[in-house]
């Protein structure tokens, strides 16, 4: 029950055109800024529009432009992780986390966003806001609020990006326990090299707006790109 | 007090509330509107919202006279149809205030929409909620301190509206003089102590709504 | 990266500049020439809205007997003008449409002694639009349901206003008519009012009503005796920096031609006021 899909958009000049597929695995869009990686994040959501392609879900045709199907955002059952995580500053942690579990009953809400924050370690924490706790803790209400539907397919756009080193471990444990769980594909977006090689079954790796390689960790480790950003890693030490 | 001060004072207020709540109502559906989706001609509309506030008071006034009129073009239909004219009436006041102040209330209102980051309505989208149920649980949320804001400007701006409002509703006495017509009549005849009481109860009112509509913009949401 | 090179390394920059600052300049003095005060006499006459077309008419032939001086019009309500006067306003000559106005600048002191006259009369009557299709055959007929507003000048500001108020009261209508009433801020916004359909009726002065005849007609005339005597009082006034020519121009308006112009535009003059 995996995602496949191809896809061709033109904006201002860039050109992106890319064809992959993944299963229930941890995969890892890897490559430099700009190279196309969050616009295909995007499009699979269906916050976005490809030119031309086809996406498809777990055998469920969320977009294809010859037939013309474009299912909306809402109904992708897709959960999205942003970059700056998204969490809506007026709600609380519970009311972020029941935002997620929209068209349940209410009491259902409740006894959902209960859970997630049990297995996501909040308690204490959920009637407070956004703005009053830790980078870390937010991180796990955005995971939780993504979760709390068990949707078919979990994107993560840079989540762990502006994390400090332990933190960053943490979350990945969360990440690979929340893939374990629900048995779903995985599609993180990351350029630190490091964490794609630790949590990627699978590296598809983006440059200029294609993929010029996909493979297990093994197999992409002496693709240029990957060997560019390793030469910049090293010098960094 | 006078008793006429004391009517002008009622009125004004009435005025004031029915046109603000009919601004809340347009201004906030239109800064929606003009903020969320990009439709053909979406500059042509922002313009005409606009123009009230950049326009002297008195073209507002010509314009709403040609449509109001008894001969004009909305007005002679609903003359004909109901015998009923809107000029010289405190409606027309309403109206008149409603013109003038709407501008205020959409700016604002799209303002504070256009500020709110995208991604938080992506998000809402990716969680499955449609576009009516984001715009009532995240957009407008986020937007109130604007929305506020824009209420007390449009407020303030009915309170204080004169040129339009001679035009459309004139100034009769126990009918349609507001407040600031009330000055205009007491300075005209001289009698300059009744009016400089009138006016100092305006400028303090004014002050007022402004420091509010300050305060709520200052804060983020 | 090299040295930005600044403005004033470049010569020729710096002429081009020079020449701007001389261009503005003498736009400036320009205009400052072409909007001072004209070296030619010139007198600014205040007059009541219903002045306008007969004084503007006796301002072209007083200038064309007067070379070298130019009138400046100002016409608005009486009341208004007195305002303006009382406020500094420099006028020379003023002309009201009621005494009252010309009173209260008198007893102020702003008239200059000895110029004040009575030059013009006028008479109250009931207008309709031309399109109007009520048949009113006597004043009593405005309480009848059909007419839903009537216009009248403001009565405090306006002395269209006021005498139409006498009218109406001499005639016990301005009780029962008080709710019908729409005040107007002159005279000739009553007009405006009746020819744009927007009132059922109106009371102006018989001069106003031929001014757009073809969009209003007269329909009665206020009874003998309701208002009080519709006088039209000038005089020069002290604040005017050219009593001369403002004395030369009441002479003018006084005079046998003055008379003729204003009784083409309906006024009555002094020897025909009873």
């Amino acid at each position: 029950m995996g995602l496949t899909l191809q896809l061709y958009k033109r904006v201002d000049g860039f050109a992106l055109k890319v064809e992959w597929a993944v299963e229930e695995e941890l995969a890892v869009l890897f490559g430099y800024s700009g190279a196309g990686k969050s616009m295909t994040l995007q499009m699979i959501a269906g916050l976005m529009k490809p030119d031309q392609g086809s996406i498809r879900l777990g055998g469920q045709v969320l977009f294809d432009s010859r037939t013309g199907i474009d299912v909306p955002p809402q109904h992708r059952s897709i959960g999205y992780v942003f970059q700056d995580l998204a969490l809506f500053p007026h709600m609380t942690v519970r009311g972020n986390i029941m935002y997620g579990a929209n068209g349940l009953a209410k009491r259902e809400q409740r006894e959902k966003a209960e859970e997630m924050i049990e297995i996501f370690h909040l308690e204490g924490l959920p009637e407070k806001k956004p703005a009053e706790i830790s980078g870390g803790q937010r991180q796990r209400v955005a995971l939780a609020r993504a979760l709390i539907r068990q949707p078919k397919l979990l994107l993560l756009d840079e989540p762990f990006s502006a994390l400090d080193h332990p933190l960053r471990l943490e979350m990945h444990q969360y990440l690979s326990g929340a893939a374990r769980r629900y048995k779903i594909p995985v599609i993180m977006v990351t350029h630190d090299l490091n964490e794609a090689f630790k949590l990627g079954a699978k590296i598809i790796i983006y440059s200029e707006g294609r993929v010029t390689q996909t493979g297990a960790p093994a197999e992409v480790r002496d693709n240029p790109v990957i060997r560019e950003a390793k030469k910049f890693y090293d010098s960094a030490e | 007090m006078t008793p006429e001060v004391w009517f002008s004072l009622r009125l004004s207020l009435q005025v004031s509330l029915l046109a603000t709540f009919f601004i809340m109502i347009v201004g906030v559906a239109a800064g929606y509107l003009l903020a969320r989706k990009n439709f053909p001609g979406r500059d042509l509309v922002d313009i005409l919202f606009t123009l009230p506030l950049v326009l002297p008071p008195t073209v507002t006034g010509y314009y709403l006279i040609i449509l109001f009129g008894r001969n004009g073009w909305l007005g002679k239909a609903i003359y004909v149809w109901t015998g009923w004219s809107i000029m010289f009436t405190w409606y027309a006041a309403v109206l008149a205030s409603f013109v003038v102040a709407l501008p205020l209330m959409v700016r604002t209102t799209r303002a504070a929409i256009e500020s709110i980051d995208k991604n938080l309505i992506q998000a809402s989208y990716t969680l499955g909620h449609s576009e009516l149920g984001t715009a009532w649980r995240v957009i407008l949320p986020l937007a109130r301190k604007g929305i506020i804001a824009g209420t007390v400007l449009s407020f303030a701006r009915a309170m204080g509206e004169f040129g339009a409002t001679l035009m459309i509703a004139g100034n009769l006495p126990g009918k349609t003089n507001t407040l600031p017509l009330t000055i205009y009549t007491l300075a005209g005849s001289g009698d300059w102590p009744q009016a400089q009481g009138v006016v100092l109860l305006l400028t303090v009112a004014s002050g007022v709504f402004l420091y509010l509509a300050n305060r709520f913009s200052r804060r983020a949401w | 990266m090299g040295k930005q090179k600044e403005p004033t390394d470049h010569p020729e920059r710096r002429e081009v500049s020079f020449n701007l600052l001389k261009d503005l300049l003498i736009f400036i003095l320009f205009t400052l020439v072409l909007t001072s005060p004209v070296r030619a006499q010139e007198i600014t006459v205040s007059a009541a809205i219903s002045l306008k077309e007969a004084f503007t008419e006796l301002g072209k032939g007083f200038e064309a007997g007067q070379k070298g001086t130019r009138v400046q019009f100002n016409f608005g309500a009486s009341g208004d003008l007195v305002r303006q006067i009382l406020a500094g306003a420099p006028v020379d000559v003023f002309a009201s449409a009621g005494l009252k106005e010309m009173d209260e600048l008198e007893q102020k002191g702003f008239t200059a002694p000895g110029t004040r006259m009575n030059f013009a009369g006028n008479s109250v009557v009931l207008a309709v639009p031309t399109a109007s299709t009520l048949r009113l055959e006597a004043f009593s007929d405005l309480t009848r349901i059909e007419v839903k507003k009537i216009a009248i000048g403001n009565p405090q500001t306006v002395p269209a206003g006021r005498y139409a108020e006498q009218v109406l009261r001499s005639l016990k209508l301005w009780e029962p008519l008080k709710d019908k009433l729409v005040f107007a801020e002159n005279v000739r916004q009553v007009l405006d009012y009746v020819a744009r359909g927007e009132v059922d009726a109106g009371l102006v002065y018989a001069t106003d009503a031929l001014t757009r005849a073809r969009e209003l007609k007269k329909v009665l005339p206020a009874p003998e005796g309701s208002h009080r005597s519709v006088v039209y009082p000038i005089a020069a006034l002290k604040a005017g920096k050219n009593d001369g020519p403002a004395r030369t121009f009441i002479a003018w308006v006084i005079s046998p031609e003055g008379k003729r112009i204003l009784e083409r535009y309906g006024f009555k003059t002094l020897e025909d006021k009873k």
